[in-house]
């Protein structure tokens, strides 16, 4: 089973004159496993189809099918259903409650998708792989912005969901950081098998992507899927010298 | 975790912005909780001036007797026949006879007129107790020792205790009469209708006076229960005829009671006004969370939380500030009432001043106000501190809610 078909998805925002078509007549289909890029300027869509693909909006025309079913009727209730068991959002801006420590932060997850074994447990042995084992009561202002990160992304992974959505979760960050961020993703994406939908600017995150889906205007301009990607400990092809700790 | 934990850290965010909502809720609790305090307090000290002062749980009158004024016709004087004396003496807990006159007081050039009461020297204090009376000189005894003036009179005239004052009146039978006395006391009861223009003496300068032959205006009696007071004057009124009529603490305090009511009608206004403050603020920096918290709530909108949890969640932040403001307001008043309904507040001074104006003289009224203690008011000031700001927070939960997650997490 595909854990995502896009078909035919148009996305109009406004009325009339002040009309702006950001998706316009997208398909595309992904497969469990995936750890793929939407690329393009700014303005061009990505975002747009990435809340499309995380059922945090509905198209205007088209059809969304995630894990066989069609999510793109579904009303408020369901849709907030589908996002709290089988989707994880990884945000540009990490996006944690702020008054929560780390690990309440990534229980929340667990709550809201109504886990039902030991949610404190589970949720330190998830903060443990991202390797924030020791940071676990610490609240996100006392510490970095990539440490804030692994702490988002661990919470997208804790529900174990079949698919994250990464809008540009590294443009907050520093090279070095996103780097580590990457691998961290990566690594999730290997050993859980979780797809990985990512939109970004970074090249480095395209090294990583085996397969890139450029968006112009709303539309596909390129979709690309490479043999052999760059994955992590891979030597980069471009001459970012960030890359240099992951060897 | 979630539900419960979340709001209060969220409260705790903006400490200051918290705390002067809450500041609003307490007061708007306080206001209810001594409001109604005082209310019971002072319809209590109503009924207790008018008890203790004047009529004691029933009374006994002549029919057709004036209300008001300084009216105290001698026409119908009686005497109690022995069936009404054999029934006293088996339900009451105590009774006393009093004869009231209103006679000139003359005081060297100076005569006013006052109301006087003869009193029965062996039983008057067992219906009317004397524990707030000041007294400057001594409670007469017998007909030699003279009268009692209340402070109003005294302060009129200008006497004091030894001063000789002469009484002018006429008698039953409609003769002329004068009695010089000397003032053997002055009082202050701390009820205004007492001190503003009465005067006490013994029964039996009273009778030598008036000439009464042993007939009398009042008998005035106490019963087990203040609550049995219209029984025991329907029994009486049987007992004796057309002749007299009887009335009970309940008819006779109802217009100082009506006043009261008119203090409540004001203070539940007041207490409107401050509950709609109340709301207004806690509306306020519940609007103020939503709106600063929109990309959070995007976030956990993302993460599956439904419109209905986000509402829940600024609702649960309203909730929680009503229950904290609440609980600190009903403390804080149930102190203070429970306090005051222990100690009372001595009104006396206010109490004098208002007393001198004739605006006081039908009302009695106790000078210790005692604040009336109550759960259910307690309780109710909660109920109503917790569902005006719990409330108030939805209209802001509406607009949290509202929002698009796609929005919401774009911003
Ligand atoms: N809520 C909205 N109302 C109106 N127009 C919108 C809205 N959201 C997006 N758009 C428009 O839709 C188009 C696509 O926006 P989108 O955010 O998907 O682009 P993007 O590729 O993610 O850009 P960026 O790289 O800057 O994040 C843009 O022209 C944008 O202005
Ligand atoms: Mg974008």
């Amino acid at each position: 089973m595909k854990i995502c078909e896009v078909e035919s998805v148009c996305k109009i925002y406004g009325r009339g004159a002040a009309e702006v078509r950001a998706l316009d007549d997208v398909s595309l289909v992904f497969e469990p496993g995936e750890f793929t890029v939407i690329s393009g300027p700014s303005g061009s869509g990505k975002t747009t189809l990435l809340n499309m693909v995380g059922c945090l909006d509905t198209p205007t025309s088209g059809r969304v099918v995630l894990e066989g079913k069609d999510v793109s009727t579904l009303g408020e209730r369901a849709l907030a259903h589908v996002r709290a068991k089988r989707i994880g959002f990884i945000f540009q801006s990490f996006n944690l409650v702020p008054v929560l420590s780390a690990l309440e932060n990534v229980e929340t997850a667990l709550h809201l998708a109504r886990f039902s074994g030991n949610r404190r447990k589970t949720a330190a042995e998830m903060l443990d792989a991202v390797g924030l084992r020791d940071q676990m009561r610490r609240r996100p202002t006392q510490l970095s912005g990539g440490q804030q990160q692994r702490i988002a992304v661990a919470r997208a992974l804790v529900k174990h969901p079949g698919l994250v959505i990464a809008d540009e979760p590294t443009a907050n960050l520093d090279s070095k950081t996103g780097t580590q961020i990457l691998d961290v993703m990566r690594q999730m994406n290997e050993s859980f098998g979780v797809t990985f939908l990512f939109s970004t600017h970074d090249p480095r995150v395209m090294e990583r992507a085996r397969r890139i889906v450029s968006l112009h205007d709303g539309r596909i301009a390129e979709d690309r899927t490479r043999e052999k990607p760059s994955a992590a400990g891979e030597v980069a092809l471009t001459s970012d010298a960030s890359n240099e700790s992951n060897a | 975790m979630f539900f419960f934990k979340l709001p209060f850290l969220n409260l705790l965010r903006h400490y200051g912005r918290t705390s002067l909502s809450l500041v609003s809720i307490i007061l708007g609790v306080l206001v209810i909780i001594l409001g109604r305090g005082t209310i019971t307090g002072l319809r209590e000290s109503v009924i207790r001036g008018e008890i203790d002062g004047m009529t004691g749980h029933v009374s006994v009158l002549p029919a057709d007797y004036p209300t008001s004024g300084l009216l105290h016709p001698l026409d119908g004087l009686y005497s109690l026949p022995p069936a009404a004396e054999q029934w006293l003496h088996a339900n009451a807990v105590a009774w006393t006879r009093r004869l009231f006159f209103a006679p000139r007081l003359v005081s060297g050039i100076d005569a006013i007129r006052v109301r006087a009461i003869a009193f029965d020297p062996a039983t008057d204090a067992d219906v009317f107790p004397r524990r707030d009376w000041r007294v400057e000189g001594r409670i007469p005894e017998t007909a030699g020792d003279g009268v009692l003036l209340s402070r109003g009179i005294a302060r009129t005239l200008s006497v004091q205790p030894g001063d000789m004052v002469v009484l002018e009146t006429r008698t039953v039978a409609g003769a002329m009469n004068a009695l010089q006395m000397p003032v053997a006391g002055i009082v202050s009861t701390g009820n205004p209708a007492i001190d503003s223009i009465i005067l006490f003496l013994p029964l039996s300068a009273g009778e030598d006076l008036l000439r009464t032959d042993g007939a009398i205006s009042h008998v005035s009696l106490l019963l087990g229960r203040r609550t049995d007071a219209d029984a025991a004057a329907q029994q009486l009124q049987e007992l004796l005829g057309e002749a007299v009529q009887t009335t009970t603490w309940e008819k006779e305090a109802a217009p100082g009671l009506e006043a009261q009511d008119l203090r409540q009608r004001f203070l539940d206004i007041l207490v409107v006004a401050l509950l709609v403050m109340a709301a207004a603020g806690i509306a306020n920096t519940v609007l103020m969370a939503a709106y600063e918290r929109i990309r959070e709530v995007g976030t956990l909108r993302a993460m599956g939380l439904t419109r209905r949890g986000v509402a829940g969640l600024f609702m649960a932040e309203g909730f929680v500030m009503g229950l904290i403001g609440s609980l600190i307001g009903a403390m804080l008043g149930a102190w203070l009432t429970f306090k005051y309904s222990i100690e009372g507040i001595d009104m006396t001074a206010l109490v004098e001043e208002m007393g001198s104006g004739e605006m006081f003289q039908d009302i009695p009224f106790s000078s210790m106000l005692y604040f009336g203690f109550s759960g259910r008011t307690i309780l109710l000031a909660i109920a109503v501190g917790m569902i005006v700001a719990t409330i108030s927070s939805l209209y802001p939960a509406m607009i949290a809610a509202r929002k698009e997650p796609a929005d919401a997490v774009r911003s």
